[in-house]
């Protein structure tokens, strides 16, 4: 049976393969490190990759789509696009439409976002006394999209028992497989 | 092969990369093409009248209303990788205090199966048309654009602009009735 399989090939590592399969490990984490933190260099937002987490843009995005972001300073904000953004001192992102734009001469911005599945624009999402939100509120515009597969961060978020247990499936199978 | 859990351990994985095989190949048969239709926009009626913004900061803003007509044929953009196309009439302008201004007047949904052939008569904006100040008033050219967002079911979310664009002035006078 599996565990029986499993305790054998442990018996028979010595010390070195045991190192080795430790290095293998700390590489895959790190080679993956290195992957997203070059992503967040290209794209120019910090945190090129987010996962839709309320229904306030359907039909067009539903809880658990995956968006990819830029955030290239060359790219003036304009009226349709999605973008996401945080609230000054709050952490979750919100994913929504820019609705009206107002742009000075040297450049500085301030617009107006709202969700297509909201009636109301989002000055009410916005702190007390803000009614406009800057480029320096953007995480991101939104350039790609694929549906469905963000549903395991939500999953893993709403039962953190699932994620510990799936994260101790993964560490035990790569230390413990020979290959 | 002879378990059961082998067995849907290889399905499963089977599908999956079956799944992710197609979504790249919606993704890759639709990213270049173009999305582009001509629009025909006609706008009747434009009004201006100068009230505190209620919408946001209590200042007295130029607060405008236009009536316009909307036609086109969007028929040719749907196609296997379109869920839905999310349309917004946009007016652009320039003011002495904002070098760009861009307001979102009116916005639809069409989803793939709905009716493309757009034939809209008399239509009233959904949002005020609010400036950030008092920037309409005897403005010469404020341009009225048609435009949409592309949604796929995977791949680019494109933003195109309808051709035909319509270039309006607004009236040097505030309308001083009290009816919105």
């Amino acid at each position: 049976m599996l565990s029986l399989d499993f305790l054998d090939d442990v018996r028979r590592m010595n010390k070195r393969q045991l190192y080795y399969q430790v290095l293998n490990f700390g590489m895959i984490v790190s080679s993956a490190l290195m992957i997203w933190k070059g992503l967040m260099v290209v794209t120019g937002s910090e945190s090129p990759i987010v996962v839709v987490l309320s229904g306030s843009m359907e039909p067009a995005f539903h809880r658990g789509d995956l968006l990819f972001l830029t955030n290239r300073v060359e790219d003036p904000i304009r009226v349709g696009e999605i973008v996401v953004f945080r609230i000054e001192g709050r952490e979750i992102p919100i994913v929504h439409r820019v609705l009206k734009i107002h742009e000075k001469q040297n450049g500085d911005i301030k617009f107006l976002t709202k969700g297509d599945n909201n009636a109301v624009d989002d000055r009410g999402l916005y702190k007390q006394g803000q009614h406009w939100l800057e480029k320096k509120d953007v995480v991101g515009r939104a350039r790609g999209f694929v549906p469905y597969i963000g549903i395991i961060t939500i999953l893993m978020n709403d039962y953190p028992k699932f994620k510990y247990a799936v994260l101790f499936m993964l560490g035990l199978f790569v230390l413990v497989h020979r290959e | 092969m002879n378990t059961v859990l082998s067995r849907a351990n290889s399905l499963f994985a089977f599908s999956l990369s079956v799944m992710a095989a197609l979504t790249f190949g919606c993704f890759v048969t639709t990213a270049f093409k173009d999305r582009r239709v001509s629009v025909d926009i006609h706008v009747s009626k434009v009004m201006l009248k100068n009230v505190d913004d209620f919408t946001g900061p209590r200042e007295r803003s130029d607060l405008g209303f236009i009536t316009f007509d909307i036609s086109a044929d969007l028929e040719p953009i749907f196609d296997w990788n379109v869920k839905q196309l999310f349309l917004y009439l946009s007016a652009e302008y320039a003011t002495k205090s904002n070098s760009l201004n861009q307001v979102v007047l009116w916005d639809r949904i069409i989803l793939r199966g709905e009716n493309t052939k757009l034939n809209l008569r008399d239509m009233k904006s959904k949002y005020f048309f609010f400036d950030d100040g008092n920037g309409l008033r005897a403005n010469k050219n404020i341009t009225l654009t048609l435009s949409w967002n592309v949604i796929p079911n995977a791949g680019i979310l494109p933003l195109v602009a309808g051709s035909g664009h319509v270039s309006l002035p607004f009236p040097e006078q505030y309308e001083a009735t009290k009816s919105y």
